[in-house]
């Protein structure tokens, strides 16, 4: 059936409702206060935004193969962890290592991404192999890394970091921070990997149909597993930025960040109901989300009716992906 | 420890007990594939024992949060022992299963 110029014109407003609200709402707080349209407030939604995009693009390749990672926020606490117990600087009073040099802040990355990617391909592989729902298996994990981080640490909050450390949160490169440069770098590497890589092809193919997939030849198990491990990285790795930033760490860091995640995603375009999503997607997704939380706190709205504001914008970005959904079926 | 303090220790274990023992009596209430397979329901031969033994299978994984969450006032590493065997028979519960019946 061939949709006239006003369907077209009504389906992109329903599809792309959220973003335009939300545009809306971005640009009357920026007529209304000065100080919400300005570069220092922009740099500052930019660097919350960076390691929110890497959690989010982690997330995503798992939402393109229908999947989720409920993982992710104790993943990132455990992260941050491991990180500051690595980095702390040797005269500090309440160090957790005594007497331990603190390790070159890539030596430390490369340790907390191998930490977080074997715990990834875990999950991938009860997902994969033994055919738990991912729901589940991830839901399992998020109480396994709780239960890790808190007998690793004690449940004490870490600081007491080395300057080389938090220089990734405080240092520039062409004016533009440290972990900015971080998130552009991942964004584009995963845009390499969706979109010119043989595994980004078999997500789309997984995402799409796995049967389907199975029998076209896709190595549906071993992409499932890399695809969750991958995932698990990029939370390691968004923990270490977030350590850094907080110049602190506990295992609480991070907690309810999936779901703000999954929203951005589902926001931005990736469905949730699989085989749709680009990187794009997901950088849409987590901007207009951090614009909605600076715009509402610049607005003066109570910081606890923001969560209700960000869950009604959740439920309603879930309902439009399932309307598209069901269009096309 | 008062009541307040048992919650807040064992906030994450009673909200995954929740999210498993709602998931769980659905499956097993309802036996609908759908709860847990939206793509290719039909791929499974048997659904209505598919979802029966799902739906155990999740309800198991909420007590064994619970466990682990009241473990966790005595031992910590004992707890973390639990979660982990308790998850590592969910898994091979869930392959036999789905060998089973899908």
């Amino acid at each position: 059936m061939v949709k006239t110029k006003q369907q077209k014109a009504i389906d992109f407003l329903i599809n792309n409702g959220v973003i335009i609200v939300m545009f809306i709402l971005v640009i009357y707080t920026g007529i209304t206060n000065d100080r919400f349209l300005t570069a220092n407030n922009l740099f500052n939604i930019l660097m919350n935004m960076s390691s929110r995009l890497v959690i989010a693009l982690g997330i995503a390749g798992c939402v393109i193969t229908a999947g989720c990672d409920l993982s992710a926020g104790r993943m990132i606490g455990f992260a941050a962890c491991i990180a500051g117990t690595l980095l702390q600087k040797i005269d500090y009073s309440g160090k957790f290592f005594e007497g331990m040099q603190p390790l070159n802040i890539f030596v430390a990355l490369l340790v907390v991404l191998a930490i977080t990617g074997a715990f990834g391909a875990i999950t991938g592989f009860f997902i994969a192999f033994l055919h738990v729902p991912p729901f589940i298996a991830t839901l399992a994990m998020m109480e396994i890394v709780y239960g890790l981080a808190l007998i690793y640490t004690g449940a004490t909050p870490l600081g007491g970091y080395t300057t080389e450390y938090t220089n990734i949160a405080t240092g520039k490169f062409l004016g533009i921070s440290y972990l900015i440069w971080i998130a552009i770098i991942v964004a584009a590497i995963t845009w390499f990997i969706f979109n010119m890589t043989r595994h980004g092809k078999y997500m789309y193919a997984i995402g799409g149909n796995p049967q389907a997939a199975e029998v076209a030849g896709v190595p549906v198990r071993l992409t499932m597993v890399l695809i969750y491990m991958k995932a698990a990285m990029m939370y390691g790795l968004a923990g270490f930025m977030l350590g850094a930033k907080a110049g602190g760490a506990s295992v609480n860091l991070g907690l309810g960040y999936e779901m703000e995640a999954i929203a951005a995603c589902t926001i931005g375009g990736v469905s949730v109901t699989g085989g749709r999503g680009k990187v794009s997607s997901a950088i849409i997704g987590v901007a207009v989300f951090e614009l909605l939380k600076a715009a509402l706190q610049y607005l003066g709205v109570d910081a606890n009716a923001q969560y209700i504001f960000i869950g009604l914008v959740i439920f309603v970005a879930i309902s439009l992906d399932i309307r598209k959904y069901v269009a096309k079926k | 420890m008062n009541l307040e303090g048992i919650i807040n220790q064992m906030g994450i274990e009673i909200l995954v007990f929740t999210v498993c023992l709602y998931f769980g009596t659905r499956l097993i209430i309802t036996r609908d594939v759908k709860i847990i397979k939206k793509e290719n329901p039909e791929s499974i031969r048997h659904p209505k024992e598919y979802t029966l033994y799902a739906g155990l299978i999740i309800l198991f994984m909420g007590i064994a949060a619970i466990v682990m969450g009241i473990v966790s006032f005595f031992n910590p590493t004992a707890a973390l022992v639990v979660i982990v065997v308790s998850v590592l028979i969910m898994g091979f519960m869930w392959k036999y299963i789905h060998e089973k019946y899908a």
